[in-house]
C-alpha cells in the first residue's frame, strides 16, 4: 500500500496541497482528475516521495516514503512526469534500459534480469518494434509508451501516471488508459491524473477529485463523478448519457451556456 | 545497424591511431621540421631507460625543439581539448541542453577572470597551483550564477541559458578587462592577460603539463563514474529523482566536475571557445547520447581536435601564429548557428 494520510505540501511561501489523504493499493487504479493548476501533479509528486510533505505522511508498505533510501522507493515506485528530456537521442531500448538504474550499481553491466525486464515491458507496452527508433522520432502516442514502459522496467509495485494521455489522440488515449487497466489487474497499485473525467469514470475503479489543493472527494467512481460535485468543483452541469454498450458517457454544458446538443444529433 | 560495443571499437581503432598521427604532425610540423623517426628517438631517450636508444646523431637542438618546446605544447593542447570537450558533455547534460559549452554558459569566462586574479594578486608567484585552482573556482562561480539564472523548476531552456551565458560572460569579462586597464603599465602582466583573454599554446611548458594534465583526468573520472546520473538527469529533473538519483547532490558534484575540466583547461590555453559544443555534437553523431561511451570518447576526440587546431594556428601563415581561439571558433562559430538554426526549425515544425 502506498498512503499518503492528511499530506500537506508547500513550495516557498505558498501550501499548494492541503491534508489530501489517498490510498494507492495493489490492483486497484485510482484517476486523480481535477481543474488546472488544483494540486493533482504535486500528489503525484509527493506520493512519489520526490517532492517532502509539509504536514501528515506518506508511507510505502508501512515505512514513511522520506526515510526510506530514495534508490529503495524507486524500485517500489514509478513515476511518469508529464516533463520529458527528449533532446537527446537515446533509443527507445536505452531509455526502457534507464528504468533499471535503481537495481544497478554504478558499474555493474546490465544483468540477465535487467535484460528480461527490459524486453517484458517493452511487450507489455507494445513498444518490441520501437526499440532502436530514437525517442526523438516517436509520435505522441509511441513516446507514451516508450516511457510506461520505462516505469515497468523497474518492475514496480507502484504506478504513478502524470497526464499520460495529454496530446493523444483518442485511439492512442485508449490504448494507455487499456494499458494502465491491465497494470492494475495485473496487480499493480496504479494512480494516473487526467483532465478527462470520461476516460476516469470508464476506466477506474477510485476517482480522487481534486479542487483548490484539497481532495474534495475520493471513492468509488460512481459516488465521486456525480452531476454535484462535478458542479462543485469543475462549474459545469454534467449529464449521464448511456451508450450502447452499456457505460455511462458524461456530457457537460456550461452553467448559463448553450443548452444540450447531444438531443440534436441526428439519430441513425 | 551496428551493435553499440562494435561501434565504440570502430571508433578507437580510428582515433587512437588518429590521435598518434596528431601528436606525430603537431611535434614534427614548425619552423624547424622533425622526422618522425627524430622525434621517436628523443621521446625513447626521455622515456626508456638509458642505453636501450642510440642516441648518436640526436643533437642538442633536436632534444630541445622536440623534448622542452613542442611535445610540451602538444599534450597542453591535447589535455586541453579532452578537458573542454569532456566539460561540454557534462554541462550538455547538467543543463540537459545539447547548445551547453564551457564559453557560451560563462564558465569559461569565470575561469579566464579566476587565472587573472590569481596573476594580478600575485598569488600565482607563490604558487603555480594557484593557477588552476583559481580558474577552477571561477568557473564554479560562473556557472553557479548561470545555472541559477536560467533554471526554473529543473528545466534550463536554450534561449535563457544562452542569455545568462552572455550576460555573466559579459560581466565577468568586464571584470577582467578592468584589471587589465589597470595593470596595463606593467607590460608583463598585460601580455599574460591577453594570453588567458584569447587563447593560446604558445610557450606551454612542462609545469603546464603538470598543471594540466591531472586535473583534467580527474575531473574525466569523476564524469566517468557519474555517467549514468547524467544520462538520468538529461531526462528531466523529476524523472530522475523517481528512478533514484539523488538529484540535487548529483548537481553538485556535476557542477563541480565541470568547473574543474574547465578550470583546468583555462588555466594553461586561456579562453578557447566552441571545443565543448564541436567535439561532443560529433561524437554523439557516431556513439549516440549514452554518456558512459560519450565522455572517453569525447576526451579523445577533443584531445585531436585541439591538436590540430593548434596545428593550424601556427602553420597557416608562419612566422606569425593565429590565436587557437580565432582558430576554434571559425570551426565552431558556424557548427553552433547550424545547430541553433536546426533547433529553431524543429521547434517551429512541431
Amino acid at each position: 500500500m502506498l498512503d499518503a494520510a492528511n499530506i500537506s505540501v508547500q513550495r516557498g511561501p505558498r501550501t499548494i496541497l492541503h491534508s489530501a489523504s489517498i490510498q494507492i493499493a495493489p490492483g486497484v487504479f485510482n484517476a486523480i482528475v481535477g481543474p488546472n493548476g488544483s494540486g493533482k501533479s504535486t500528489l503525484l509528486r509527493a506520493l512519489a516521495g520526490i517532492w517532502p510533505v509539509s504536514a501528515g505522511s506518506v508511507t510505502l508498505e508501512g515505512e514513511l516514503i522520506g526515510r526510506v533510501a530514495r534508490k529503495k522507493v524507486a524500485q517500489k515506485v514509478a513515476y511518469v512526469p508529464q516533463e520529458t528530456g527528449l533532446d537527446f537521442a537515446f533509443t527507445v531500448a536505452e531509455t526502457v534500459a534507464m528504468g533499471r538504474y535503481p537495481h544497478r550499481g554504478r558499474f555493474a553491466p546490465e544483468s540477465a534480469a535487467d535484460r528480461q525486464a527490459v524486453e517484458s515491458a517493452l511487450m507489455q507496452c507494445d513498444a518490441l518494434q520501437l526499440k532502436d527508433r530514437t525517442v526523438n522520432t516517436l509520435s505522441g502516442g509511441e513516446r507514451q509508451r516508450a516511457l510506461i514502459a520505462r516505469s515497468l522496467a523497474v518492475e514496480p509495485r507502484f504506478i504513478l501516471l502524470d497526464e499520460p494521455t495529454a496530446n493523444l489522440d483518442v485511439q492512442h488515449a485508449m490504448e494507455v488508459l487499456e494499458l494502465c487497466r491491465r497494470l492494475a489487474e495485473a496487480g499493480h497499485g496504479v494512480a494516473v491524473a487526467t483532465h478527462d473525467l470520461n476516460a476516469a469514470a470508464r476506466y477506474a475503479d477510485r476517482v480522487a477529485l481534486v479542487d483548490s489543493g484539497t481532495i474534495a472527494r475520493y471513492g468509488p467512481r460512481e459516488e465521486v463523478l456525480t452531476a454535484d460535485t462535478v458542479r462543485a468543483v469543475f462549474g459545469v452541469n454534467m449529464e449521464a448519457v448511456e451508450s450502447a454498450g452499456g457505460h455511462a458517457v458524461y456530457v457537460f454544458h456550461r452553467i448559463g451556456g448553450p443548452q444540450d446538443t447531444v438531443s440534436r444529433l441526428p439519430s441513425r | 545497424m551496428v551493435s553499440g560495443s562494435s561501434r565504440l571499437a570502430l571508433f578507437y581503432s580510428v582515433c587512437f591511431p588518429l590521435l598518434a598521427v596528431a601528436m606525430l604532425a603537431g611535434v614534427g610540423i614548425g619552423s624547424t621540421e622533425m622526422g618522425w623517426q627524430t622525434i621517436l628517438r628523443v621521446a625513447g631517450t626521455k622515456l626508456l631507460p638509458s642505453g636501450w636508444i642510440d642516441s648518436t646523431g640526436l643533437t642538442q637542438a633536436d632534444v630541445v625543439i622536440v623534448w622542452m618546446i613542442r611535445v610540451p605544447r602538444v599534450l597542453v593542447g591535447a589535455s586541453v581539448g579532452a578537458g573542454l570537450a569532456c566539460a561540454g558533455a557534462v554541462m550538455q547534460g547538467l543543463f540537459r541542453n545539447p547548445l551547453a559549452e564551457p564559453g557560451l554558459a560563462g564558465a569559461g569566462t569565470g575561469a579566464v577572470l579566476g587565472a587573472v586574479v590569481a596573476f594580478v594578486t600575485g598569488w600565482s608567484v607563490y604558487s603555480v597551483a594557484s593557477l588552476p585552482a583559481a580558474a577552477m573556482a571561477g568557473a564554479l562561480l560562473a556557472l553557479s550564477v548561470v545555472y541559477a539564472m536560467a533554471t526554473r523548476g529543473g528545466v534550463t531552456p536554450v534561449a535563457t541559458l544562452l542569455l545568462a551565458g552572455i550576460a555573466t560572460g559579459a560581466l565577468l569579462s568586464a571584470v577582467s578587462s578592468l584589471l587589465l586597464s589597470l595593470n596595463i603599465a606593467n607590460w608583463q602582466i598585460a601580455q599574460e592577460m591577453i594570453f588567458w583573454m584569447m587563447g593560446g599554446l604558445e610557450a606551454r611548458t612542462w609545469t603546464h603539463v603538470w598543471l594540466s594534465a591531472p586535473f583534467v583526468a580527474l575531473g574525466l573520472c569523476a564524469a566517468v563514474v557519474q555517467a549514468r546520473d547524467l544520462d538520468l538527469m538529461q531526462q528531466g529533473e523529476e524523472t530522475a529523482a523517481s528512478l533514484g538519483v539523488n538529484v540535487e547532490g548529483s548537481k553538485r558534484v556535476l557542477m563541480v566536475t565541470a568547473a574543474v575540466l574547465t578550470g583546468a583547461a583555462v588555466a594553461v590555453a586561456g579562453s578557447v571557445g566552441f571545443v565543448g559544443l564541436v567535439v561532443p555534437h560529433a561524437v554523439r553523431l557516431v556513439l549516440g547520447p549514452a554518456n558512459r561511451s560519450l565522455i572517453p570518447a569525447s576526451a579523445v576526440a577533443g584531445a585531436i581536435f585541439l591538436i590540430l587546431c593548434d596545428l593550424v594556428a601556427r602553420s597557416i601563415h608562419p612566422p606569425i601564429e593565429i590565436r587557437l581561439g580565432v582558430v576554434t571558433a571559425f570551426v565552431g562559430g558556424p557548427i553552433f548557428i547550424l545547430l541553433l538554426m536546426r533547433r529553431y526549425r524543429e521547434a517551429g515544425a512541431a
